[in-house]
């Protein structure tokens, strides 16, 4: 009897591929995450505040800022779009070193090297910037072929490559630091490896990617080629962004007020 | 936005397919929204990520769009089952849905109102709500809530708003979330919002406070925020005894007065959205005020409207009724300072008709309102800003016994007039308290007052007569019944002689009025003797309180301290009673001049007659008579000597009135001119200056004679201890006392001592009555002063080359020019030692020709010349000595 209890215990470990854990706040329908120096960052933005916590869930700060939206860290410093289109560049207590406007409705960020990309909704477009925000070019636009977008929304990048969620169109794409296409993927379904519709990216280092799906519940991994390695979480409650931090995956259930930590096993 | 909308419109929808017409498919662009299909064909699939169905309409279908990705509306998703129009709720069996709204399990649901395959999208012109038909002008909510939008019953949206929404209110609708039509006219959304509502109904903003409300509704608002006496005050507590049960049926606002307490926004069929009949409305809470509808104040049946209105009212007391310039006039001709005064004046003014009846005013006298009361009063009474007003002792809604026909007092009218006139109220002990028994209660107030209408000041309700505009009007109010013909008879002025002065300054802060008046010594309300105000037995307080100069304490005229004056006991008794004053003076009714309280005695001069009151036989004081010689007064003064009295700034008496003349008045010389009665210089004499020493008084007028001080004449030089023959010393009676006194004198020259008969003239009599072996100046005896008079005639004319002066006498001591005789006093002067020395001597000094009262220092055209040419300056210098005169004169 206990084999089997252990048995089971392992099967479903598998199945998952990682353990939950949890941070809740009292937040309002936060909208991304970030992670950086053991720090996790949640965008509270209905609150017009971005909430910081340690990562055993213990509330340290709040940092004040109108309306943010996406946020991504890089060499601990915090890059964040407002819904007001404005960008913030902010060292982690807060306080701004520089912002700029941004042109449409900015959703999210991503910095690769000189270059700051930014998806931007209401255009329908990757918006490239120079870190002193000036508009380099916009790539994307409407539409259903490669390159175009359907409800876009999160980006996260590897050194080199950005990965876009084009949500509708139920696919990730991958650009360079100038916007140039290199990649799309994504399986429009229901099943492991399908997308329904993809809300967060991340990328967890070593050529894997973080999906989440918000109607399917469901956090997958993928190479950076499309190629799907596995499901990570499943169930969850419109799991949108995700973020990837020495070797867990942290996943936002916006309706739910809480982030859930997934230690993956097996990554590559 | 709406771009990107459009172009998923035209990825997923077919164009031109309706709802109806829409069969399962498994094409992405339909899967995209129903996940169930897509759950249905896969349901066997080991790989599943999920096994929970999502139809098109499912909310996290709908969000997985609305999360911020094709557009942000996570406030309208989080509002779902809070604050927005309901879903997953079950429509009522009486709630009939429109056609093409359909329900799902009965309930409501997201695609009750939304679906994709809409036609009212377009390309040029996208309706990105994906609503189910055009909700333009609310088009789409008044389908189903007709009943919210029926004119009149309903607050008023669309065309009836056309015009009326100020900008800067639509503003204020936009930045709540709500929304205007293009017209700018109010519709379901400026209030309602089904997705993003902050309060109850799907609100933009919640009516509890009536926050939604003040939105628009400003200028009809009035709160601790923005108060404006002009409206109905909200965020209220509800009054004591309030009756809530019809709001709390209507499910109106009952935690506090709120403009959804009185007001329903929709289904309601009264006036104004009311909750009930304006008529009805009211009284539900102002429950005290319920009672004004059975009085006359219930004009023309209109309850509270009759003179209230909730919004923007004409006045304070949210006052409905214009206030015409008559009634302002009106406040002004009765000087109503009240602050609410004008409210009921806005229809009690003169000439104001209502329903063809003349409107009741308070007449042109009325009781002061505005005025800020000094005490605090026993009886809980309304006082605008401390101060009284009409409102203070009238309810305008009823009377304190509910009576409807009664003057809507507060209380019974003479509880009202007692609250603030406590000290009044002493009236019921007094003789004022039972004026008129039958007809009035004991110290009922109206039996002498009008509270309205009065007829003269301190609103009286009679008045006497005629009175002068000099006089106060309060002493017509008393003359009115101290009349003889009125209902005072037994206490009337009837004297020929003026009574104590009224209209005059009053000169004392402790009685009351600037000028004199009956009220300033009398209290009509107290109960005290003849309603004094400070009692006058005794010590005459009353009077001494203005007269302060004319205390009679510890002087002869002190009757009742006065040991010499024998009074009997019914004499006594009745000064005691009346006070020392009184032993002389009375302000009502008396029997002469200067309220004088006694029978005049006789005299020529007022002076006389007022003394000789008791200064005569058989009276008072008539051991302190004048005597058959005395001081000369009136006309045997002469112009010159009257001259020295005004010089003097001893008063000379005007006859007509007793009291000494003022500028421009023509008086005498009287009694009062060197005697004040009530004190003076001197309290016991009781006169104006001091005799001691050098006789001021006499020499305020004899200035002359006052050179004699210091003269062997002033027996204060020669001998201190010296009396007269009346016993008059003088050291204490003064210089002049020596020889003169002003009463009781020997002869007419005032002289005190009996004149001895030495000579035939008398003039030379006073001299020789001291200047003898056994007289006074018998140190000086004058042996030889005899000059002939007989067949001599002596003639002290006027002419060339006369001086100095010479005077001659009859043998009486008349002053003549011609047939006269010479007599001591022709060369003498007894009151001057010396003309030619300016300081007397001071103490007895032998003389010699340029002193000894001489009156010339040589003969130089004197009398003496006229008859003995160069001879008489011989005859003169030895005048005196047996040289120049026989043993026996020849003459005689």
């Amino acid at each position: 009897m206990k084999k089997l209890v252990i048995a089971a215990l392992f099967l479903v470990s598998a199945i998952t591929g990682a353990l939950a854990g949890e941070i809740k706040g009292d937040w309002k329908f936060p909208s991304d995450i970030a992670i950086s120096n053991g720090k996790l960052y949640v965008v509270d933005g209905l609150n017009n505040r971005i909430a910081v916590y340690d990562l055993y869930g213990q509330h340290l700060t709040d940092i004040k800022l109108d309306s943010p939206f996406g946020i991504t860290v890089k060499d601990g410093v915090l890059y964040v779009t407002s819904q007001k289109g404005m960008l913030y560049v902010m060292d982690e207590t807060g306080n701004v070193e520089k912002s700029f406007m941004l042109r449409g409705r900015p959703i999210d960020v991503v910095r690769i090297k000189d270059r700051l990309l930014v998806t931007n909704g209401k255009d329908e477009t990757i918006d490239i910037y120079t870190l002193d925000g000036k508009l380099v070019k916009s790539v994307g636009g409407k539409g259903t072929e490669p390159g175009k977008f359907v409800g876009i929304f999160m980006i996260d990048s590897s050194p080199k490559l950005s990965f876009v969620v084009d949500s509708v169109n139920a696919r990730i794409q991958e650009f360079d630091k100038e916007g140039n296409y290199v990649n799309s993927f994504g399986i429009f379904g229901i099943e492991e490896g399908d997308f329904f519709r993809p809300k967060g990216i991340a990328y967890c280092g070593k050529g894997t990617i973080a999906v989440s799906d918000a109607i399917t519940g469901a956090v997958q991994l993928f190479d950076t080629y499309g190629g799907f390695e596995k499901v990570v979480a499943r169930g969850l409650y419109y799991p949108t962004a995700v973020a990837c931090y020495e070797g867990e995956i942290f996943v936002l259930e916006p309706l739910k007020n809480r982030v859930l930590t997934f230690k993956i096993q097996g990554v590559k | 936005m709406r771009k990107s909308l459009l172009v998923l419109l035209t990825v997923l929808v077919v164009p031109g397919i309706s709802e109806a017409k829409l069969k399962k498919s498994m094409k992405k662009e339909c899967l995209v929204c129903h996940e169930n299909w897509l759950l249905e064909a896969k349901f066997k699939s080991p790989k599943l990520l999920t096994k929970e169905s999502f139809d098109a309409a499912n909310r996290l279908m709908c969000l997985s769009c609305h999360d911020g990705s094709m557009a942000d509306d996570r406030l309208t998703f989080l509002g779902f089952k809070h604050f927005s129009h309901p879903v997953d709720k079950k429509v009522p069996e009486d709630f009939k849905m429109p056609k093409g709204f359909p329900l799902l399990d009965g309930k409501l649901y997201c695609g009750t109102c939304h679906t994709p395959h809409t036609k009212t999208g377009s390309e040029k012109k996208l309706d990105y709500t994906f609503m189910r038909e055009p909700n333009v002008n609310s088009a789409l909510c008044i389908k189903c809530h007709r009943e919210n939008s029926e004119h009149g019953l309903n607050h008023p949206i669309l065309e009836d708003t056309e015009n009326k929404l100020k900008i800067e209110y639509t503003e204020k609708i936009k930045k709540l979330g709500g929304k205007v039509t293009k017209n700018n006219e109010v519709q379901c959304e400026s209030c309602h919002s089904a997705h993003r509502g902050r309060a109850k109904k799907a609100l933009v903003e919640t009516a509890e406070k009536s926050q939604l409300c003040i939105v628009c509704h400003v200028e009809n608002l009035n709160s601790k925020e923005h108060p404006n006496f002009r409206n109905h005050p909200i965020h209220k507590k509800f009054p004591k005894g309030a009756d809530l049960s019809l709001f709390e049926e209507k499910k109106a606002i009952t935690f506090s007065v709120e403009c959804m307490t009185c007001h329903r926004v929709h289904k309601e069929e009264n006036k104004h959205l009311l909750v009930a009949e304006e008529k009805k409305l009211c009284i539900l809470c102002h429950v005290q005020e319920k009672a004004v509808l059975r009085t006359k104040h219930n004009v023309g049946g209109n309850s509270c409207k009759t003179c209230h209105v909730a919004h923007k009212a004409k006045g304070r007391k949210l006052w409905s009724r214009p206030i015409p310039e008559d009634a302002f006039d009106y406040a002004s001709l009765i000087d109503a300072k009240g602050k609410t005064d004008i409210l009921c004046l806005s229809c009690h003014y003169t000439g104001n008709v209502i329903d063809g009846k003349e409107v009741e005013t308070v007449g042109t006298l009325t009781h002061p309102t505005g005025v800020k009361l000094k005490e605090k009063i026993s009886l809980k009474l309304p006082l605008p800003d401390r101060k009284l007003a009409c409102t203070t002792c009238h309810d305008p809604h009823h009377s304190f016994d509910n009576n409807p026909k009664g003057k809507f007092l507060r209380a019974p009218r003479l509880k009202l007039c007692y609250t603030c006139h406590r000290e009044e109220a002493n009236v019921k002990r007094g003789a004022h308290g039972e004026i008129d028994k039958k007809k009035w209660k004991k110290g009922d107030c109206a039996a002498c007052h009008n509270v309205h209408k009065a007829k003269g000041g301190y609103l009286s309700r009679v008045v006497y007569g005629e009175i002068s505009p000099m006089e106060p009007p309060v002493d017509g109010f008393c003359l009115a019944c101290h009349d003889p013909e009125g209902m005072a008879k037994h206490k009337v002025k009837q004297s020929v002689f003026n009574e104590h002065p009224v209209g005059v300054d009053n000169p004392t802060d402790k009685l009351p009025g600037k000028k004199v008046s009956c009220a300033t010594c009398h209290d009509p309300h107290t109960h005290t003797d003849e309603l004094l105000r400070i009692p006058v037995r005794e010590n005459s307080e009353l009077c001494l309180t203005c007269h302060t100069d004319q205390n009679l304490k510890g002087t002869p005229h002190d009757i009742l301290h006065n040991p010499d004056v024998k009074l009997s006991d019914k004499e006594r008794e009745k000064l005691i009673k009346s006070g020392a004053c009184s032993a002389c003076h009375t302000p009502h009714n008396p029997e002469f001049k200067v309220l004088w309280n006694r029978k005049p005695g006789e005299g020529k001069t007022i002076g006389e007659k007022l003394c000789a009151a008791c200064h005569a036989e058989g009276k008072l004081a008539e051991d302190k008579t004048v005597g058959k010689f005395t001081h000369p007064m009136g006309r045997d003064v002469t112009e010159k000597n009257l001259k020295m009295i005004k010089d003097s700034r001893l008063p000379l008496i005007n006859q007509m009135t007793g009291h000494p003349a003022r500028k421009g008045e023509i008086g005498i010389m009287d009694c009062t001119t060197c005697h004040e009665p009530h004190n003076g210089a001197d309290r016991k004499r009781l006169i104006r200056y001091t005799l001691e020493g050098d006789s001021a008084l006499c020499t305020a007028c004899h200035v002359k004679e006052a050179a004699v001080i210091g003269t062997d004449h002033d027996m204060r030089v020669v001998k201190e201890n010296f009396k007269n023959a009346l016993g008059k010393e003088v050291l204490k009676d003064g210089v002049c006392s020596s020889c003169h006194v002003p009463h009781r004198a020997k002869d007419e020259l005032l002289w005190a001592t009996e004149v001895k008969k030495i000579t035939d003239n008398r003039m030379s009599n006073y001299c020789l009555t001291c200047h003898t072996k056994d007289g006074v100046g018998r140190k000086k005896v004058v042996k030889y002063y005899y000059h002939p008079s007989k067949d001599v005639v002596v003639r002290n004319f006027d002419r060339p080359g006369r001086e100095g002066n010479w005077p001659i006498f009859t043998k009486d001591g008349r002053r003549v020019h011609a047939g006269g005789e010479i007599a001591c006093e022709t060369c003498h002067d007894p009151h001057v030692w010396s003309k030619w020395s300016k300081t007397s001597p001071g103490k007895p000094v032998e003389g010699n020709a340029l002193n000894s009262f001489l009156r010339n220092k040589d003969l130089k055209g004197s009398i003496c010349v006229d008859c003995h040419g160069l001879d008489a300056l011989y005859r003169y210098k030895l005048f005196h000595s047996k040289k120049a005169h026989q043993e026996k004169p020849s003459y005689r």
